[in-house]
């Protein structure tokens, strides 16, 4: 089963949310270059967790969500949509979603300005909800893109560093993803008029999910074909992202020279190499370990939310993040 | 009295925006000039106009960023991210300031010109004229409600 059809969201009104938000611009002229990329882009498939997780926050509110949540939840996956466009400029990616990337049919300077559009356009949505108690509609534009900018620059200054720590690693993990995850369960809590108390519960919750997603993510390049990733295997210790497997490999007396040698320059087969060195190390397990730390975290959050019919939901989004339904 | 003000918020800015980022914000005399004529124009408090320019500050320096993206430009990564990060930096700010009728003002000339510029349009924008407008507009609803009590 999908993870929207056990969460029993109606994944076409969200879909039909996101392709409004450029086909209802009355600024962008149907056939234009933009509406079809984007349209191109957030059609070409993407799980909308983040959607998903807006709506599984609206649960928790007072009020029964409407109008608001669902606009919401578009623009968490424009947001999203915006970030990935400028992510494949950034690491050269020719595929998104096996499809060429966004950038390589528009060149760069359109493409990092159709991302910008997607950002400006969601301000522009969102405004509409004015007044001091509808400050967290932004959420999702300010801190939590902020946040991903940061988590960027970390990765940036750390691409071939074998001295970052672990703190570094989970801070830059926390930025570039938990967080977004994390505002999306807040905001959609909120938007429903939750308490406060809530939305922070939910928050937690997002983060420690987000948490584990990143470390899974970052296990997944080591162990699927590049026909399920989309893009190269090994992708990450290519462009020097120092990932938690690595790091847990570079704690064997053995190993940490090998990698240590890996640099911009390095061969595709001193990469893959590498790769299947730590690949038969038991740094994954060790990686998996602490995935699977993150996910009874946000167990234990769903245990202080049990009062909520809606806690059953965040159940079936542990399932999902553990991989049991994937 | 400028020097002091435009010091006041290249200042205030530095404090607020994330070290991580590593910007340093600055726009010249001549590129604030725009929009400090617009705030004599106003009666504004200090702090007021320490918070327009700030806003209008990194407005300007998100899009001049932006602009730096081409094939080959040996900073490629670091433009896109400090636009980027400045964008949602200008919301956090904003909202700190209290100044989200400004954002959903400007709104749709920002989403506007970024629709120009991906599609080739690179006429030079300032945002100065949306920020009088804005706050002409704010003087006659306050003026309209003073009436009215």
């Amino acid at each position: 089963m999908k993870l929207h059809e056990a969460l029993h969201i109606d994944l076409d009104e969200i879909n039909r949310e996101i392709k409004n938000l450029v086909t209802r611009d009355k600024d962008v002229p149907k056939k234009s270059l933009l509406a079809q990329s984007i349209l191109e882009l957030t059609g070409s498939g993407g799980k909308r967790l983040r959607p998903l997780m807006v709506i599984a926050g609206s649960r928790f509110g007072r009020k029964p969500a409407g109008r608001r949540t669902l606009q919401l939840s578009a623009a968490a996956e424009f947001i999203h949509a915006a970030s990935l466009i400028h992510d494949d400029i950034i690491d050269d990616a020719e595929l998104r979603r096996g499809e060429p990337a966004l950038h390589t049919k528009t060149g760069i300077l359109s493409a990092v300005h159709i991302g910008n559009y997607m950002s400006a356009r969601v301000i522009e949505l969102l405004s509409k909800y004015s007044g001091d108690k509808n400050r967290y509609v932004h959420d999702l534009s300010s801190v939590a893109t902020a946040q991903l900018c940061l988590g960027e620059y970390q990765q940036m200054e750390h691409a071939f560093d074998y001295n970052l720590t672990l703190e570094q690693y989970l801070e830059k993990s926390r930025n570039k993803t938990a967080l977004l995850m994390a505002t999306c369960l807040r905001v959609g809590a909120l938007s429903t008029e939750s308490t406060e108390e809530v939305a922070d519960l939910l928050y937690n919750f997002g983060e420690s999910l987000g948490m584990s997603f990143q470390i899974q993510d970052d296990i997944l390049d080591f162990t699927q074909s590049a026909d399920v990733l989309g893009k190269p295997a090994g992708s990450d210790l290519r462009h020097g992202q120092v990932t938690l497997p690595v790091l847990f490999a570079l704690q064997d007396p053995e190993l940490a020279p090998v990698i240590r040698q890996i640099g911009p320059s390095s061969s595709s087969e001193e990469v893959a190499h590498v790769l299947e060195l730590v690949k038969n190390s038991d740094a994954l397990a060790r990686t998996e370990a602490v995935s699977q730390d993150y996910l009874s975290q946000a167990a234990a959050i769903v245990q202080q939310l049990s009062s909520f019919p809606a806690h059953a939901d965040l159940d079936t989004l542990l399932q999902y993040f553990a991989g049991r339904d994937r | 009295m400028n020097k002091k003000l435009i010091e006041d918020t290249f200042r205030m800015l530095q404090a607020e925006m994330s070290p991580i980022a590593g910007i340093q914000l600055y726009l010249s005399p001549a590129e604030c000039e725009q929009l400090l004529s617009v705030l004599e124009r106003h009666d504004l408090e200090y702090d007021r106009k320490v918070h327009l320019l700030g806003i209008y500050t990194i407005l300007t320096v998100a899009a001049q960023r932006h602009m730096e993206c081409v094939p080959h430009h040996p900073d490629l990564t670091r433009s896109i991210l400090d636009g980027d990060y400045l964008y949602s930096f200008y919301l956090q700010f904003a909202v700190k300031c209290r100044e989200l009728d400004l954002v959903a003002y400007l709104a749709p000339s920002i989403k506007k010109m970024q629709i120009g510029r991906s599609n080739g349009d690179f006429t030079e924008q300032d945002p100065a004229q949306g920020f009088d407008e804005f706050l002409i507009q704010e003087r006659r609803q306050r003026s309209r409600t003073s009436k009215a009590i």
